[in-house]
């Protein structure tokens, strides 16, 4: 087995401290960012059919049921913005889906992050929830 | 001079003031400019509230604005440098003769300069920062193996602009000082070269100020340097393509140096394809690209605001200005207009400031340039979508609007062509935007096409009776006392705007009659109908007793009847829901498709339909609020698309009916017993029985005037040759009935004469006999009479006369003796519809399911009118009748002599 010089040594040394940091940084930016996380509520003021956005949350109801969807762009994460005939549109790249999230015209090729809907019985409003950071 | 500055070496920069100068040098000194402006910067800039901290210094402080623009400005040049230096490296082959390690650091000093000028964009905390941040997010997370870890090292957090901000202050500008360092061996490139930057700069600094957007603004761009990028993002579905794409052009740049020169010139001639694309993918981007990246034309207004946003900054004085504050931050327009009232709720300044509807540029407080590109009159259609449709404010609606039947006119246009000989059918869906110079399209642009919601409203003041279009404004302007006053001294005053102490007038829900009467008080003119007055000639004789009154635009009226729910207190808006007028995104092709209530939401037969107050839609609910509403309530809705009655509401076991503008309160009645009785009247609308009269215009002839010059409605332009028109006489009374075929059957409607009209185009003549299906707004309590109907020639469209019923011996007959001459064109009386006891053909309605009595249903008409002779409507016989009249033919007596037709 050949010895390995000290210039050889101290390289090998410093390239497992540095990967040794990136992992300790990673560790520590996963934990840093669970704790800054936290489920929002955004509740549908109404269920009739149609589309709405609120915070961050787009809502629509059409079939008798109420979907929710997280306002954005699953191609590049883009706020969405809503247009009048029932079309969900990302300002930035010009992607589009439909009321019930699913893409219309690209570049976005997933459809809309769906959200579960819960009813809250002490309100009598449905509502989503949604992770926002602090 | 110009070759000069592709040099790459630096012995020139202590050299003559212009001598040797080079891209690199250039480069150098805007990054030291660069450097000291953002220290100064850092002094008024606050990375916790960046935007507001912009916005401060754009309002109160020249000083920092002028630090801030000078910043900015030798950023974007020293990127343009550096670019090309870093070109004219390549093209120049210099860089085989650096080092291994320096080449490759340079290479990385180049991200390192992106780096530093993306995080710049990002922490200024504007819209087009917080999108941009959201995509380079995403787009880092997509990198294969530590991307997360990347994005959150760069990024941070979500919502924090701290961690871009210490990589733009500290971590790239020192990796910068330090490759700069190690590359020229010097940072100062000396005095003379700065200030060869500094001048132009300090210059530019004072007049320009750098772009900062906020939601309302509908393009959403990234810095120029990526707007290539986001153009070819807009291509890939793939965004992690984009990183191996970015690898392989710095793999090709790193490995230039190692080539030998045929395949580094392969390998240039790449770089340089690849550079020429992306300058190209830059520019459709900057110039093609609007709302939504849509593609667009260069120069449309939703293009031009994104990069115009150019100011004297020297114009606004430091000092303490007070401004106040509205929710979207502070808006220079509130220091001069500071004391003005008028506008409430969600309109008043304090919560959306002026810029979100008035355009022009917030952030100057000169005058001149803070009203650069205003909209005085926001709200027309033209630009809607800009002030009231921006995605801030009612983004849902305006795109309703623009697909409602008051803008796009479809079913006005398409009869208007159809009855021209233009088009096949009066329902092909024509379009206010697709009205080309025909006979019809000039016919409608002289006398027709100034009534929709698209016609611009140039002018200050209040809707009246003469206004039409204006957008949303059309509806929703309302001047109380005060502002009108003050509209009066501003007209007065020669259009002086008064500044202070200024009254705008209000923006709100409260849509009256009187917005709809300018344009409803045509055609059909059911706003004239609904307050019981009909349209007569200026010459006919005046009746003493009778109320009469001349509209601004010179016509007469003479008061009949109004309509029932005008008189309880109903006003147009209590009806017509929201969808009705504003649309509902569907492209409706005739008004009676587009309007959903019905007598019966209001006046069924059996229950009402309700809606509980969780099932209100989001609209619904806005209106709910803001017409102060109890939220527990229950309403009436349209059985129809379920449109919410907010007047009409349940209040224990009673359902009453409370007017938007008059507050009074009735109870809402069920149809009465006659209206259900018997089944032979089941096919009647319910205003063929309660219409109190409808109105007539008789004689119309419109005829072409070659000579003379018309005036374009549409466009407000001239048109060669004028359609005139002329009108013979204005009648009013009980209207002619009509059967509108559906799917779901038959149905007698009233209808009044839509064009009995000679088109004369000077070399062509034609006449049309068409009557339209007109619900009259001119309902009674009271129905009409059973004679009004079964024995009166008017109501069986045959135009006014003495119908008689005569008996010759046993036998009984029908006589009718028209009032009116008759057409030499078709034969029949000039009023009338339909033949005595024949069936029509070819056209008869404005409508393809409306057509006149056929001969067979005259008779089926005219049989009990015979009997109507002798009994009286409300007689036991008569009532007996509405079950089945074959029943009680078979019990008639000797006595009882039937029509022979």
């Amino acid at each position: 087995m050949r010895k390995l010089g000290r210039k050889e040594f101290i390289g090998f040394m410093m390239a497992i401290i540095g990967l040794a940091a990136l992992w300790l940084l990673k560790r520590g930016v996963s934990l840093d960012k669970g704790l800054k996380e936290k489920h929002k509520r955004v509740y549908c003021p109404d269920v009739h059919d149609g589309i709405k956005q609120i915070r961050g949350v787009i809502f629509t109801f059409s079939g008798n049921r109420l979907r929710a969807y997280e306002a954005r762009c699953t191609h590049l994460g883009c706020s969405l913005n809503l247009r009048a005939d029932g079309k969900i549109i990302c300002p930035c790249h010009g992607s589009e889906y439909d009321n019930q999230g699913k893409v219309v015209k690209g570049p976005a090729k997933d459809k809309l992050v769906a959200l579960p809907v819960v009813f809250d019985e002490s309100k009598k409003l449905f509502y989503a929830e949604i992770l926002v950071e602090d | 001079m110009l070759r000069s500055l592709w040099k790459t070496n630096i012995k020139g920069w202590s050299g003559s003031f212009f001598k040797g100068i080079t891209f690199g040098a250039l480069s150098s000194s805007l990054f030291l400019i660069c450097l000291v402006s953002g220290i100064f910067l850092s002094l008024f800039y606050d990375p916790v509230h960046p935007y507001a901290s912009i916005i401060r210094m754009l309002l109160y402080n020249p000083w920092a604005c002028f630090w801030r623009n000078l910043h900015y400005w030798s950023a974007q040049f020293f990127m343009a440098a550096v670019i090309i230096h870093f070109w004219g490296y390549l093209r120049s082959r210099n860089f085989t003769v650096l080092k291994r390690g320096l080449w490759f650091r340079l290479v990385l000093a180049i991200v390192t300069a992106f780096l530093v000028m993306f995080t710049g964009f990002l922490i200024k905390g504007d819209h087009d920062s917080l999108q941009a941040s959201l995509i380079f997010r995403k787009l880092l997370d997509s990198i294969p193996f530590g991307g997360k870890l990347l994005s959150a090292a760069i990024l941070g957090s979500r919502n924090s602009y701290i961690l871009p901000y210490v990589h733009h202050i500290a971590t790239t500008s020192i990796i910068l000082i330090i490759v700069i360092r190690e590359h020229a061996r010097k940072l100062w490139t000396g005095s003379s070269m700065v200030l060869l930057c500094l001048l132009p700069l300090a210059i530019m600094s004072i007049f320009l100020i750098p772009p900062l957007h906020d939601g309302l603004d509908p393009v959403v761009k990234g810095p120029w340097y990526f707007v290539g990028l986001q153009e070819i993002l807009h291509w890939t579905a793939r965004p992690v393509l984009v990183w191996y794409g970015i690898l392989f052009f710095f793999i090709l740049i790193v490995a230039l140096r190692e080539l030998p020169p045929f395949s580094a010139g392969i390998a240039r001639k790449m770089l340089l394809i690849m550079g020429v694309s992306y300058i190209l993918l830059s520019l459709t981007g900057v110039f093609f690209r609007g709302v939504n990246w849509q593609l667009t034309v260069p120069g449309r207004g939703e293009n031009q605001s994104h990069y115009a946003w150019t100011a004297n900054v020297m114009a606004n004085p430091a000092g303490s200005l007070i401004i106040h504050d509205s929710l979207r931050g502070k808006e220079s327009c509130l220091h001069c207009h500071d004391r003005f009232t008028g506008l409430r709720g969600d309109h008043d300044p304090v919560k959306i400031g002026c810029y979100s509807c008035h355009g022009g540029n917030k952030f100057s407080l000169d005058k001149d340039v803070a009203h650069r590109n205003m909209r005085l009159i926001p709200g027309n259609m033209a630009d809607a979508v800009n002030s009231c449709g921006s995605t801030s404010c009612h983004p849902d609606i305006v795109p309703r609007v623009e697909q409602s039947l008051m803008t796009r006119l479809s079913g006005l246009i398409a009869v208007d062509r159809w009855v021209f000989g233009e088009t096949k059918t009066p329902d092909d869906g024509a379009d206010i935007k697709n009205v080309k110079n025909t006979p019809a399209g000039i016919h409608m642009k002289n006398l027709c096409l100034s009534c929709h919601l698209g016609g611009i409203k140039a002018a200050a003041g209040p809707v009246e009776e003469k206004s039409r279009g204006g957008g949303c404004l059309a509806c929703h302007l309302n001047y109380d006392r005060e502002s009108f006053k003050q509209h009066h001294q501003y007209q007065k005053n020669n259009n002086q705007a008064i500044m202070r102490d200024f009254v705008h007038p209000s923006i709100d829900i409260n849509v009256s009659n009187d917005h709809c009467f300018g344009c409803h008080s045509r055609s059909g003119r059911i706003s004239l109908n609904y307050e019981g007055w009909a349209e007569i000639l200026g010459g006919e004789l005046r009746e003493k007793g009778k109320q009469y009154r001349q509209l601004q635009d010179q016509r007469w009226l003479v008061f009949v009847e109004e309509d029932i729910h005008h008189e309880k207190g109903m006003s147009c808006s209590d009806c017509h829901t929201a969808r009705d007028v504003m649309g509902d995104t569907k492209k409706y092709l005739h008004k009676e498709d587009a309007v959903a209530i019905r007598c019966t939401d209001c006046h069924p037969a059996g229950a009402f339909r309700t809606i509980r107050p969780e099932m209100l839609d989001y609209e619904a609910i806005k209106l709910r609020r803001l017409w102060g509403i109890d939220t527990g309530t229950v309403f009436v809705c349209t059985d129809i698309r379920q449109d919410v009655l907010l007047g009409a509401r349940v209040k224990g076991d009673s359902i009453g009916f409370t007017g938007r503008f008059s507050h009074s309160v009735f109870p809402l009645r069920r149809q009465s017993r006659q209206c259900t009785q018997g089944k032979v009247h089941a096919s009647l609308h319910c205003s063929a029985c309660h219409a109190g009269w409808a109105p007539r215009c008789l004689g119309c002839h419109t005829t072409f005037n070659r000579q003379e010059q018309g005036v374009d409605l549409l466009i407000l332009s001239t048109t060669r040759g004028r359609w005139e028109e002329a009108t013979a006489e204005f009648r009013y009374g009980l209207p002619s009935l009509g059967v509108k075929e559906s799917k779901n059957g038959k149905i007698v409607i009233p209808v009044v004469p839509g064009m009995i009209m000679t088109i004369d185009n000077g070399t062509q003549r034609s006449f049309q006999r068409l009557f339209a299906p007109l619900e009259p707004h001119t309902t009674q309590q009271k129905g009409r009479s059973c004679k009004s109907c079964h024995n009166d020639a008017l109501a069986l469209g045959l135009g006014e006369g003495t119908l008689e019923y005569t008996v010759t011996g046993n036998r009984g007959k029908w006589f009718f003796t028209p009032a009116y001459i008759k057409s030499k064109d078709d034969g029949l009386p000039m009023d009338a519809w339909t033949g005595f006891l024949k069936d029509s053909s070819g056209r008869t309605s404005t409508r393809k399911n409306v057509r006149p009595f056929t001969a067979n249903e005259q008779m089926k008409i005219l049989r009990p009118g015979a009997c109507l002779c002798c009994h009286e409507g409300d007689s036991r016989v008569m009532v007996m009748s509405l079950d089945s009249f074959d029943k009680i033919l078979k019990m008639a007596g000797t006595d009882c002599l039937l029509p022979d037709f």
